[in-house]
């Protein structure tokens, strides 16, 4: 198990830096300057326009650049963001933990009320609720992620006035504040990308839930488990759907690109200070320093996801580590 | 001289607001007099903003946001008046200067430093400063955009500490205001240090020490930045207190904060929004003058080799389809009621502008006389062609401008009518500059702000803007519009001045190497408990020191703000 995770490790690192690369020269490829905008006034001097691109590492050929980005890569040096100016470590460090905040409890309340929502709909299939319920979670997975967030925030923040518009503080409050009152300005800042994200989340995860149970639940062993007269709620309880968290761990595991792809419209939407918006600014920006960063950081976080479910998936399930052993012997 | 910006009273804009544009009622200047009095003081203003400032060390600020942050928090020798003349220095107020004084060859200008001038951590400022700002500004190594404007400036010279002597290489209309517009004085005590190579990276660029009406408090990225009204100095004290600025990258929820009551200002209302702000007795918008225009340039060569374009390239046909086109259904289409109808390639407000210039008229008859007499004639199919060639051509705009978009289509529309078949084009606006700057594309939709000053026009029309690299990427080029405007921008008399402009305006508006199409009016969305003062056409912010909340009016985040700030 522990060499299967290994060469998993080694595949994400390969991954991530043939990623990173593949990224480094196509936005460079993309049409667009980072310095278009800043300094395409006439009246500045070619030397002036040639010394900034020396500054940022933008001068001299592509293959200079990425020699030049790998070396200092290596000295965890990721370069500097021509559109926030500052180094690209510190724009990352500064949005990751506010992503981190919202992705983080997206994922914990959406995987709590999708399962609890699945195993439900699983003890009660083919009813009018089981049926309503799949209606609702086929809707949330069938809408646009951005337009969920806008309609999410003209009624929360717009219509209702119940929750500020966007942002993840109060702009006026006070440096002094408390703990308490600092918390509850989050929560409420928090209140709506995080309703929208999880409920980006709900539907796919109670659906795969429902279909795991089920599917647990006509096996063999169910059936002879119930047959030799074990209680049908411990049956569905310790052995149904502990069996069927297998595919959530995998399914937790994928959820990483999804919240990064969605967290760039909503937090875009909220102006949630995360890395989503970060990414998408830097794009927008041609900063290209930024952009590699960036990818670079969200291919860790999704390798890294990925390998987690993979052992989370081997811990939850012996034929899993079995099947490892036995390839190996 | 420009239109006072006015404010517009709420209830009456919905049914007015054409008539209301048009007619210049009142000053910008709203506040009483004595909006300074010390009861008057106090309050916050939250201003909601889509954008975000690059940096906040002046030499290197190259967004429009970061000069606006540092217009609060840096003072110039003299700042431009209501009227925006650039030419002498008529209309503009002293700043750091309290007074200023000619030599008698014109050659150099003493400014006087206002005594009681403090840096915000409580230093004096001096002509030192001054000589260090301007050494600082064009010292290669700080690689500063703004260094070429000041190529006329031979030195700084310091007379005492309260006089810096600025001497010019030869005599200019706009000497002042290249000596105090381009420069924001800059505290030598705190950047004589500093390694101008990366200026970027110092403390300096994110938390910036000034001696404006307003003191840095902090910036947190992506959420906010705060300015207080600086008291160390008892000199131009702000009226108010604290000024906010909360960033939401997208311009809808940016809006959504200013329309929901959680900030105050918010500065480009979009027209569909304008009826919900009118409509809000909390709310209410401030109309004026830009110094904006758009148009549909025309590039006159193919691509970017010096080859005619085979539309584009015959002056006829350009001014046929300048006469096809209803710019006014144009400007509804992109502005509502929101701008009006440009006259040529310049602002109504700015200081070269001839509000008297006849444009061509919309008259789709003759200009389909003009086409057929062009040979480019009609088909079986209504559309027209010449030798086999149909009179086809790409509309080059960036799908970020919702408003470029919407003019992008009705022209495609209006130019059908006439037997021209029109592509729409759309790019996001990194690939859009990039394609202008390669000069690769038909016709753009483009818009200018246009500098306060004179000479900008070269750049933008000229035949210098027209060499690569340039801004002029349609390649208009005219010896009798450039000599027009060199003679006009080295002119000292204004009559002389505008005469040669007027001329200038002519001669392009008659050679149509673009459709000039609309020149949009600002449109602040205000609190209505506000008292803005002084907002001018290429800065809305300019007078943001003097603006009031009357105390009777004032929100529990206005008392937060005397805590604050005192």
């Amino acid at each position: 198990m522990t060499r299967l995770l290994l060469a998993r490790l080694a595949q994400g690192i390969a991954v991530v830096l043939l990623v990173a690369s593949a990224v480094f020269v196509l936005v460079r490829l993309a049409p667009g300057d980072p310095f278009a905008t800043a300094l395409d006034d006439a009246t500045v001097d070619m030397a002036v326009r040639a010394q900034w691109r020396a500054a940022y590492g933008l001068d001299g050929s592509i293959g200079t650049q990425y020699v030049r980005w790998l070396g200092a890569l290596l000295q965890g040096d990721l370069g500097w963001s021509t559109s926030r100016q500052l180094p690209v470590t510190t724009a990352i460090a500064d949005a990751l933990p506010w992503t981190l905040a919202l992705a983080g409890t997206a994922t914990v309340l959406a995987f709590a009320i999708g399962m609890a929502t699945g195993a439900w709909q699983a003890r009660h299939r083919d009813t009018t609720g089981d049926r309503a319920v799949t209606a609702f979670s086929v809707a949330t997975v069938a809408l646009p992620d951005f337009w969920l967030a806008l309609v999410v925030l003209l009624a929360g923040a717009g219509w209702w006035h119940v929750f500020p518009v966007g942002g993840a503080t109060d702009p006026l409050l006070d440096a002094d504040a408390s703990p308490t009152t600092r918390t509850l300005d989050l929560l409420r800042h928090l209140a709506l990308p995080l309703a929208t994200l999880t409920l980006t989340m709900i539907g796919s995860i109670a659906r795969l839930q429902r279909a795991a149970i089920l599917d647990q639940a006509s096996a063999e062993w169910a059936r002879t488990a119930l047959a030799k007269g074990v209680a049908p709620g411990r049956v569905w309880r310790a052995h149904v759907w502990r069996t069927a968290l297998v595919p959530m761990a995998t399914l937790a595991g994928l959820a990483l690109p999804h919240l990064l792809g969605a967290g760039v419209f909503i937090e875009h939407v909220f102006a949630w200070p995360g890395f989503g918006g970060l990414a998408a600014g830097a794009i927008a920006a041609r900063d290209y320093h930024l952009v590699t960063g960036c990818t670079l950081v969200a291919t860790v976080l999704v390798v890294a996801g990925t390998w987690l479910a993979d052992a989370t998936s081997a811990w939850l399930d012996p034929r899993l580590r079995a099947a490892t052993s036995e390839s190996r012997a | 001289m420009p239109e006072p910006t006015r404010l517009v009273p709420r209830r009456a804009v919905l049914a007015c607001l054409p008539a209301a544009i048009a007619l210049a009622a009142c000053r910008g200047d709203a506040a009483p007099d004595a909006a300074t009095a010390t009861d008057a003081r106090g309050g916050t203003v939250v201003v909601s903003t889509p954008a975000e400032p690059d940096n906040l060390a002046p030499p290197i600020t190259t967004s429009q946001f970061g000069k606006q942050v540092e217009d609060l928090v840096f003072e110039r020798l003299a700042d431009l008046g209501p009227t925006l003349n650039t030419v002498g220095d008529a209309g503009f107020e002293p700043r750091l200067a309290r007074s200023w004084t000619w030599s008698a060859d014109s050659l150099s200008i003493a400014f006087t430093l206002d005594p009681a001038a403090r840096w915000h951590d409580g230093r004096p400022v001096r002509a030192s400063d001054v000589r260090f700002t301007w050494r600082f500004y064009t010292d290669p190594a700080t690689a500063s955009p703004t260094a070429s404007l000041l190529a006329n400036i031979d030195s700084v010279t310091v007379r005492d500490s309260l006089t810096a002597v600025v001497w010019f290489a030869r005599r200019a209309p706009e000497q002042f205001f290249e000596a105090t517009y381009q420069m924001h004085v800059l505290p030598e005590h705190l950047l004589a240090g500093a390694d101008r190579a990366r200026l970027g990276a110092s403390p300096f660029a994110r938390r910036p020490i000034g001696s404006g009406p307003f003191r840095f408090v902090e910036w947190v990225p992506g959420q906010r930045l705060a300015l207080v009204a600086d008291t160390t100095g008892g000199r131009r004290r702000a009226t108010l207190d604290r000024v906010v600025y909360a960033f939401a990258p997208d311009p809808m929820t940016a809006y959504q904060r200013f329309a929901s009551g959680e900030a105050d200002v918010y500065e480009a209302v979009r027209p569909d929004k304008v009826g919900e702000v009118t409509a809000n007795p909390a709310l209410r918008l401030a109309v004026g003058p830009t110094l904006t225009y758009h148009f549909l340039g025309f590039n006159l060569h193919r691509d970017a080799s010096d080859a005619p374009h085979p539309i584009f390239g015959d002056r006829t046909v350009r001014r046929a389809l300048s006469m096809a086109v209803d710019r006014a259904a144009v400007v509804r289409a992109m502005f509502d009621t929101l701008a009006v109808v440009a006259l040529g390639p310049f602002p109504r407000a700015a200081a070269t502008a001839d509000t008297s210039l006849v444009p061509l008229p919309f008259a789709p008859d003759s200009a389909a006389r003009l086409l057929d007499a062009a040979g480019w004639v009609r088909g079986a199919d209504g559309m027209r062609a010449r030798n086999g060639v149909p009179l086809a051509f790409a509309i080059t705009v960036p799908v970020s401008s919702a408003s470029r978009v919407r003019a992008a289509i009705v022209l495609q529309e209006q130019l059908r009518r006439a037997g021209v078949a029109v592509t729409v084009e759309q790019l996001d606006f990194p690939t859009f500059l990039a394609r202008l700057d390669a000069r690769r594309y038909d016709a753009v939709l483009a818009g200018w702000s246009a500098d306060p000053g004179t000479a900008a026009v070269r750049q933008s029309w000229g035949a210098r803007g027209a060499r690569a690299g340039g801004e002029n990427t349609g390649r208009y080029v005219s010896t009798v519009f450039d000599a027009h405007v060199d003679s006009g921008v080295a002119a000292f008399d204004a009559a002389a001045m505008h005469a040669h402009f007027a001329a200038a305006w002519r001669r392009i508006v008659d050679d149509a190497p673009a459709i000039w199409l609309a020149e949009p009016r600002t449109t602040i969305g205000l609190h209505a408990r506000l008292r803005p003062v002084g907002i001018r056409p290429d800065a809305w912010w300019a007078g943001l020191h003097r603006w009031s909340i009357a105390p009777g009016q004032r929100l529990a985040r206005d008392g937060a703000a005397v805590t604050a700030a005192r």
